[in-house]
This record gives structure tokens, C-alpha cells and sequence, in this order.
């Protein structure tokens, strides 16, 4: 099923990668498959888990260096074709590593497309800033007038455990929801070079390392109070940490900023429990590698 | 750059002045008094406590949010009016409010919109991309594209009408903050000419903004005004 293109990985400059992987997977006699995967470079999937049945597809993304370097690119693109569910995680925390030289970014650019009546989850562990690296992270999601869409994304600003803090280098990150060429959601986080007005400021990050957003939806309405029932989750909340809820549109946006990104975690865990039965009608079933 | 277009490219005339100042005013019925845009959860949590904390907050929320979203909206949708480019501007006006991080900052900016397109009508204004935005029922509409509909349309220029614009988000907050502290008039005063300067850095890095890069967020203040729509006692819709 993974098919490698080309004998040589390309590679731009020394050590360098230029990866990139594009998945697809329809929906078949015996249940979702995965139908394509292509992949240049160190980033593929091996094959797709069925722990909830033939229905949905849990696949792992799987990025042997385990970080980005100066110059790193990785490009992803997923579809899930109509009457498709699919599920996709990672099985380690995402890396910036310190940019060589000023100037040098790491990019790595995701689209996902949701056809009619598909639903697509992507549920990656952390993204680790190191200090003095430059990443530029863009998602865009585009969905079809029937489609559901949940994600989260966590991001921890330099290693907290070992008190290191992320005092310089940048940060772009940017999330886009469209359907059918409209766009719903544009959610941004801008840190300039060496800047910490945003990482320290009252109103940006507050000196607190972990960022996390979760985007769940479309929701017509609330009718059935899922709203009231996730804030409750703020009481789970650590007293250091903070942790909120809207209903922004037709996507529930909810997000945590704090110490820990196991705790944002699960925290959007508990919160996935509650949103998945009233999206997609489906109980919430984590894949096997998040036991481990 | 800045500067330079301030003093070569001046207001058209007497009139496009007199218009800016309508449009800019705190007495334009658009209700933006209003809505608090997340402060006054900061103030009752006891994240902002005093006038530098207040200075603090607002000057972030102006280079995150209006240099990088509100302003350079604001640019392309007097642009494309100009253009008579319809489905840019339809365009432009769904991303403002997409890149409104709650509910509530979603309401500020639709609300205001809604209010502004009324009053438009009333001052009979022909408004030429309702076939475009209005296909989808309910569409929402956005202050600031609305506003640099009718900046572009009253002859302003972009570096007045960015001012102005500016200007009037700005004695807005600072009045919610007045009101929740509570800081007295002449504090307010103060305040609002140490905030001054920064309006003009807060344009130069619209200027800077290239459209595809519209987009900027602070989380604490995304929660704030998340936070907000269950607070208990409140003064203000956001």
C-alpha cells in the first residue's frame, strides 16, 4: 500500500527533508480502506487499525526523524472520500529543533478534505517549540456541505519539565476551516522574532507553556446543551490552568492554556467523549496507542 | 512608509474629513459602548487590576487583533469596493469574522455590522454586493468590512480611514475599562494619549500584511471572552 516515489528521498540541501505523504481512503464492500498512500521522504502510515470495526480507519502517522530541523518541510494531505470515517494520531510528540541559522524556518503544511457524509478526526500528541527554532505550521480543512470535522492541536512552548523556556526564535500557526469554499474558521497564534509581549502578556500566553485548541463541528445549535455539559469540564481543571468552551459559529471551540500538555490532553479526551456521540453518533474509542 | 503616505496622501478634502469623524464617532448608533471584547472578564477575574494592566491588555489586543486582522480586512475591503470586486469583498468579510475566536467576539463584530448596514441603508447608500453576500440566507456581516465600504465610498483614504477605524475601537475599550476598574475621567484621558502613539505602529503592521497572512490570536484573551458568556454579573454583551 505505501508506495515511495523515486530511489532518492529529495533533499535540498545537507540533511534536509522535503517530505511529504497523501492519503486517501474510500469506503468499500468490507468498510473504509486506505486506497492511496504515497509518500517522499521519511513520513508515511503503515496499515490502518479497525478497533471500532470496519467502519472507521485509526492510522498513525508515523515521522521516523521526530522533529523538523532548519529547512524541513513536511506536506500532508489526507482525504476521506464520502461515507468515509477516519481517525488519525501520531505516535510521538511533533519536534522544532533550534534553527541553525537566523533566518532558517521549519514548515510543515497539512490539508485535509472531508467529502459528503465523511467524518475525519485528527487527534496528533504535542508539537514541541525548542527554543530559537522557527516553525510555520498551516492547517487547512476543507468540508463538504455534509461533513464533520474533530481536531486538536497542542502546542508546548519549549521542554517545561526540564525548565527550559522558549525565550526566542518565531511561531506562525495557522488553522483554517472552509466548506464549500467558504471560510468558517481562521484561527492564528503570531509570535515574531524574539518577542515576548504575546508569551508573557496578560492577555497572550501568560508565561504558561502549553497552548492546546480543539475544533469540533458543524453544529446547527446547541439543543441538546453539550455546551453547559463541556464547561463542566472547567472544573477539572487544574487551578494554574485554564480551560474554556464557545460555541463560535458551527464549530465548538475549546481551548486550554496552561502547564502540561498530558493534562490538555486529556482533557480534550474528555471532551471528545462528549462530543462524539452528539456529532457522529459514535462512542469515543482511543486509539490502542494512546495506552501505551 | 507610514508616515510618509499620512503626509503626502491627506484626506481628500473637507468633507471626506467631516464623514471620517461621523463615521469614527462614539455617537455613531452602531452600539459598539456595548461590548467589552473580553476585558471586563480580565477585570472581574483580577487578570487586569489598574490602569497599566489595562494599558497592557489593550495594546496587545491592538497589535494582535486590529493590525493583523481587523485593519488589513479593512484595507482590502475598501479596495475591492473601489475594484468593485463583490466576491473579494464577500470574501473578506467571512474572514474577519472567521478569525473571531468565540461566540461572543463573533457577536461584537456581527452586531456592529448589522447595525452599521442599517444606517447605511438609511443614509441611502446603494449597496451593491447585497446579491453577492446575501445568496446564503442569514449571511453574516462584518463592521469592518462595512466600515471600509463606507470609508471607500466617502472618498477617505486608507490611512485616515485606518485611523479612525482604530480610534473608535480604542475610546471604546477604554470606556468599558473606565467603567469595570473603575478609573476616573481625567485617568481615562490619560490613557487614551499614552495609547495614542501605538495606533500608528498598529497600521504600519497592517501595511505589513500581506492578505493571505490576515490572522492573529491571544489565547488568554480568547478565554477571557469565552469565560465571559457565563459570567455571573455582567455589564457588557462581550
Amino acid at each position: 500500500m505505501n508506495v515511495a516515489l523515486g530511489s532518492n528521498l529529495l533533499s535540498t540541501a545537507p540533511s534536509t527533508w522535503q517530505a511529504r505523504l497523501s492519503l486517501a481512503f474510500a469506503k468499500r464492500q468490507r468498510g473504509v480502506r486506505l486506497v492511496k498512500s504515497e509518500h517522499e521522504g521519511p513520513l508515511y502510515v503503515q496499515k490502518a487499525f479497525y478497533p471500532e470495526g470496519p467502519d472507521c480507519a485509526h492510522v498513525y502517522l508515523l515521522h521516523p526523524p521526530g522533529g523538523l530541523v532548519t529547512g524541513d518541510t513536511l506536506n500532508i494531505d489526507v482525504t476521506a472520500q464520502v461515507n468515509t470515517h477516519v481517525l488519525l494520531t501520531t505516535p510521538g510528540a511533533g519536534r522544532v529543533y533550534k534553527a541553525r541559522e537566523k533566518g532558517g524556518i521549519q514548515t510543515q503544511n497539512l490539508h485535509i478534505t472531508v467529502e459528503e457524509n465523511a467524518v475525519l478526526e485528527w487527534f496528533p500528541l504535542e508539537t514541541i517549540l525548542f527554543p530559537a527554532s522557527h516553525a510555520r505550521m498551516k492547517t487547512r480543512v476543507d468540508l463538504s456541505a455534509e461533513a464533520s470535522f474533530i481536531a486538536w492541536d497542542i502546542t508546548c512552548f519549549g521542554l517545561p519539565a526540564n525548565d527550559v523556556k522558549f525565550d526566542s526564535g518565531s511561531v506562525k500557526q495557522n488553522f483554517q476551516i472552509w466548506r464549500e469554499g467558504k471560510i468558517l474558521l481562521n484561527e492564528s497564534l503570531v509570535i515574531d522574532d524574539d518577542d515576548s509581549d504575546v508569551l508573557k502578556g496578560c492577555a497572550g500566553l501568560r508565561d504558561l507553556p502549553v497552548n492546546g485548541l480543539m475544533l469540533a463541528g458543524p453544529f446547527k445549535s446547541d439543543e441538546i446543551g453539550l455546551v453547559s455539559s463541556l464547561r463542566e469540564l472547567e472544573l477539572k481543571t487544574d487551578v494554574n490552568d485554564f480551560f474554556a468552551v464557545s460555541l463560535n459559529g458551527e464549530f465548538l471551540t475549546i481551548r486550554y492554556l496552561g502547564t502540561c500538555t498530558e493534562k490538555a490532553r486529556l482533557l480534550f479526551a474528555q471532551a471528545w467523549a462528549l462530543i462524539r456521540p452528539a456529532l457522529v453518533n459514535k462512542e469515543s474509542t482511543e486509539p490502542r496507542i494512546w495506552a501505551t | 512608509m507610514g508616515m510618509a503616505t499620512m503626509t503626502t496622501k491627506s484626506l481628500t478634502s473637507d468633507l471626506a474629513l467631516a464623514r471620517l469623524l461621523q463615521l469614527s464617532s462614539v455617537s455613531l448608533p452602531v452600539g459598539g459602548f456595548a461590548f467589552s471584547q473580553g476585558i471586563e472578564y480580565a477585570i472581574e477575574c483580577g487578570w487586569v487590576k489598574n490602569v497599566d494592566e489595562v494599558e497592557e491588555w489593550i495594546t496587545l489586543q491592538m497589535r494582535e487583533n486590529i493590525a493583523r486582522v481587523d485593519l488589513p480586512v479593512l484595507r482590502g475591503a475598501m479596495h475591492s469596493t473601489t475594484q468593485q470586486d463583490w466576491s473579494r469583498f464577500s470574501y473578506l468579510n467571512d474572514l474577519v469574522i472567521a478569525s473571531r475566536e468565540t461566540k461572543e467576539l463573533r457577536l461584537t463584530d456581527t452586531a456592529m455590522g448589522e447595525a452599521l448596514y442599517r444606517l447605511l441603508k438609511s443614509l441611502e447608500f446603494d449597496i451593491p454586493f447585497e446579491e453577492t453576500l446575501f445568496k446564503v440566507k442569514g449571511h453574516d456581516l462584518s463592521f469592518v468590512s462595512l466600515f471600509g465600504f463606507a470609508a471607500a465610498k466617502w472618498n477617505i483614504d486608507y490611512h485616515a480611514a485606518a485611523m479612525g477605524f482604530t480610534w473608535s475601537w480604542l475610546e471604546n475599550q477604554v470606556a468599558a475599562a473606565t467603567k469595570l476598574v473603575p478609573l476616573g475621567q481625567t485617568q481615562a484621558q490619560q490613557l487614551l494619549t499614552k495609547l495614542q502613539p501605538a495606533i500608528g505602529q498598529t497600521i504600519e503592521i497592517s501595511e505589513c500584511t500581506l492578505e493571505e497572512n490576515i490572522g492573529g490570536g491571544l489565547p488568554a484573551l480568547a478565554i477571557a471572552s469565552a469565560l465571559h458568556e457565563t459570567q455571573y454579573s455582567r455589564l457588557f454583551r462581550s
